[in-house]
């Protein structure tokens, strides 16, 4: 009985050569490790991103508030006129206050050393949206646009206050 | 399981460990270093929002036809800098001579805000930014500076 006598032998005990249990297990253990670290160091890079997005978008914002106010206090000063026109309407019926080289002037500035330019000005009854190009303060960045809401109050119409609407960046 | 096997297995583990703190020790490092940097940005939000706020006081006259430009912005730079400042900003308030206008800057840590305020964009003023030029005529060469402590480093 060739076939029982094989099936009744003893386990035959493993040659010292052959690979056991440990190897494996450093392998698994090790790549669990490196797995687990190569996922906190994503968290710390997605965080840090978010971090330097949002000091960005601060940042912009603060310009284009301030490029606003700039420009909507220029004209209160010096081309009350335009107030209550809107942007197409300036050449025409903004002749009135404003010649044709302060119009240009008006519509386009530096601040801070970033060039920015006045993209639409449509005024209601109460407030007007303002919208505004700023150029990037990176050459590798596309320049970014901010709408602005500016309250407008008395007779002649003045700008009184501009809150932010939103800022995005524009295609090149 | 042979000594060689033991010895790789042990290498392996330790390596892998090793490089694992590293890395775990520069997530941790950035970490830390970005939870400062948002302390500093939520106070600076702050600061930006308080002194927004203090535009909207009745009492500061922004855009009254009776205030000058310059009584205006004499006003706005001692309402900025009336309250004491958020904690880790330091606060400067100045006022480029000549421009009509005032500039905020805040920083907190790395980081800097600066904000542009300009009295005319409230309404406008009482007389024209020719006659608060005159008015304000002390000619002095340099910038306004008011710090964070309300000394005033200049005149315009």
């Amino acid at each position: 009985m060739p076939f029982l006598s094989q099936r009744l032998r003893p386990p035959r005990p493993q040659p010292s050569g052959e690979p056991g249990f440990v190897l494996p297990l450093a392998i698994s253990a090790s790549l669990l490790l490196l797995l687990g670290s190569l996922s906190v160091q994503s968290a710390a890079l997605q965080s840090r991103l978010s971090l330097v997005t949002r000091e960005e978008l601060r940042q912009q914002e603060d310009r284009m508030i301030s490029v606003g106010r700039e420009l909507v206090g220029g004209l209160n000063r010096s081309h009350p006129c335009l107030v209550g026109l809107p942007l197409a309407s300036w050449p025409k019926e903004g002749s009135s206050c404003a010649t044709p080289q302060a119009l240009e002037a008006v519509q386009r500035g530096v601040w801070e050393g970033l060039a920015w330019r006045l993209v639409d000005w449509q005024p209601q009854p109460d407030a007007a949206e303002l919208v505004l190009e700023l150029d990037p303060a990176s050459s590798t960045r596309a320049p970014r646009r901010a709408a602005l809401a500016v309250l407008l109050r008395g007779e002649p119409l003045r700008a009184q206050s501009l809150r932010l609407l939103g800022l995005r960046g524009v295609a090149p | 399981m042979s000594l060689l096997e033991l010895l790789l297995a042990s290498g392996l583990f330790l390596g892998s460990t090793a490089a694992s703190l590293t890395v775990w020790g520069q997530a941790s490092v950035v970490l830390a270093e970005d939870r400062d940097r948002l302390v500093s940005l939520d106070a600076l939000d702050a600061e930006i929002q308080a002194g927004e706020a203090r535009l909207r006081d009745p009492a500061l006259g922004l855009g009254s036809a009776t205030a000058t430009c310059t009584q205006q912005l004499w006003r706005l730079a001692a309402a900025l800098q009336s309250q004491p400042a958020q904690a880790g900003v330091v606060r400067q308030v100045l006022v480029p001579q000549g421009q009509g206008t005032l500039a905020l800057k805040l920083r907190a840590g790395s980081q800097e805000r600066v904000r542009l305020y300009n009295p005319e964009a409230f309404g406008g003023c009482g007389s024209g930014l020719a006659a608060a030029a005159g008015e304000s005529g002390a000619g002095v060469g340099n910038d306004s500076t008011i710090g964070a402590g309300g000394a005033v480093d200049g005149a315009f």
